[in-house]
């Protein structure tokens, strides 16, 4: 009986790569907001996009 | 009995425990985003009907787990796996009623481990597999969620403070409704996958799937479907009682909590084939207490973890603050600018 201890850290550092990218690149789009910047604004939403759309994409092909 | 009414008991027992499952799992998704008013309740649970029955035809890995890993196949009947189901679902019911949050996929893993263990004896159970996809994953799914969220929290909260106050309530309501859509479709594919995974489980022990086969595409549509049918119909005990019972929560804090927790059981599923920590319901009530405390104010309410099954795990040193600050004890659901 062993513990895969390196998938469970890939696990980990996926998850929180992933969450840090998404969650800064949404802050950043609702600062950009804030002071009507619209380019970096949708910049940075559809980065957000980009990345959700790129994990799901791993999943289901 | 004739075998093949056996196993169509089986199959209806198990497509109900899928139901149960839906009752109590609207609240993984929604709870947060009900709780700060990014969604009305009745459109949360719609959304989240929805995208668990779409979630349901993303992946069937772990359906393979669950019907060929756990206990041996070949030491099992159909009526072993509906003794197991029976008692999942009296769980189930019994949580559901009283307001817990527990996990339904441990109380499958459990009933059939038990009724396995009875009927065939001690071997028929693969105790490796179960550590390894059953006992690991129940630790580390929270913890790993938990910490993410507190961590994303911290920098939500760092990075935000320059914006203006009304774009960023109004944003991360917006943000909200988007990740909690996540956790609903991470959640179709990982849980109605378990009750794809026994109805396999059964057919190939009466003989009519070989050993190792996928779940048949009838079976992947009625077990997306039941799912789906339950967390639209269940789910408002649990969803007041992660929303609003373990923790204040802002539309910031529920955007970081939603998407660690889609991002952790995702991720598991991905790189599953290695190391499946896939449990959605710890994660979901660790995420949001766990973005609470990632605030310089938190707002959890320690004294009803052990209602939301997270005993088992030793509540953070910031409770001792928490305490300490005497917060009282309402719900502090934000309405205004954060």
């Amino acid at each position: 009986m062993t513990i895969k201890w390196q998938a469970l850290l890939e696990v980990f550092g996926a998850t929180l790569l992933v969450t840090l990218l998404v969650v800064t690149l949404f802050v950043f789009g609702i600062r950009a907001l804030s002071s009507d910047k619209k380019v970096p604004a949708v910049a940075s939403f559809a980065g957000c996009v980009a990345v959700v759309l790129y994990g799901l994409s791993l999943i289901v092909f | 009995m004739d075998p093949a009414l056996v196993v169509i008991i089986v199959v209806v027992t198990a497509l109900i425990f899928d139901f149960t499952n839906g009752f109590h799992d609207t609240a993984n998704a929604m709870a947060t985003s009900i709780a700060t008013g990014a969604l009305k309740p009745r459109t949360a649970v719609a959304l989240s009907a929805g995208l668990n029955l779409v979630g349901a035809f993303l992946s069937v890995e772990v359906a393979k787990t669950i019907s060929g890993g756990i206990v041996d196949d070949a030491q099992i009947t159909p009526a072993v796996i509906f003794g197991g189901l029976v008692g999942a679902i009296m769980w189930n019911l019994v949580t559901w009623y009283v307001g817990l949050p527990s996990s339904s996929s441990h109380a499958l893993f459990g009933g059939l481990i038990g009724a396995a263990w009875v009927a065939s004896g001690v071997d028929s159970i693969h105790f490796a597999k179960v550590v390894d996809k059953v006992l690991v994953p129940a630790v580390v799914a929270p913890l790993v969620a938990g910490i993410v969220a507190a961590l994303a929290t911290i920098v939500v909260y760092r990075l935000k403070k320059s914006a203006d106050p009304q774009v960023s309530h109004t944003g991360f309501k917006v943000g909200q409704v988007a990740s909690a859509s996540l956790v609903s479709l991470a959640h179709g594919t990982n849980d109605a996958q378990k009750t794809m995974g026994i109805i396999t489980l059964a057919l190939i022990t009466s003989g009519s799937l070989a050993p190792g086969s996928a779940p048949p595409t009838w079976v992947i549509v009625s077990a997306g479907l039941a799912i789906a049918l339950g967390t639209y119909l269940g789910g408002w005990r649990i969803t007041h009682t992660l929303g609003r019972g373990l923790t204040t929560i802002e539309p910031a804090q529920g955007f970081a909590a939603q998407t660690s927790t889609a991002t952790a059981i995702l991720a598991s599923s991905h790189l599953g084939s290695r190391c499946p920590p896939r449990t959605s319901r710890p994660a979901a009530s660790w995420a949001p207490v766990s973005a609470a405390t990632g605030t310089a104010s938190s707002g959890a309410r320690w004294a009803r973890w052990p209602r939301a099954g997270c005993s088992r795990c030793p509540p953070p040193a910031s409770s001792a603050r928490s305490r300490a600050s005497g917060r009282p004890a309402g719900p502090r659901v934000s309405s205004g600018s954060p």
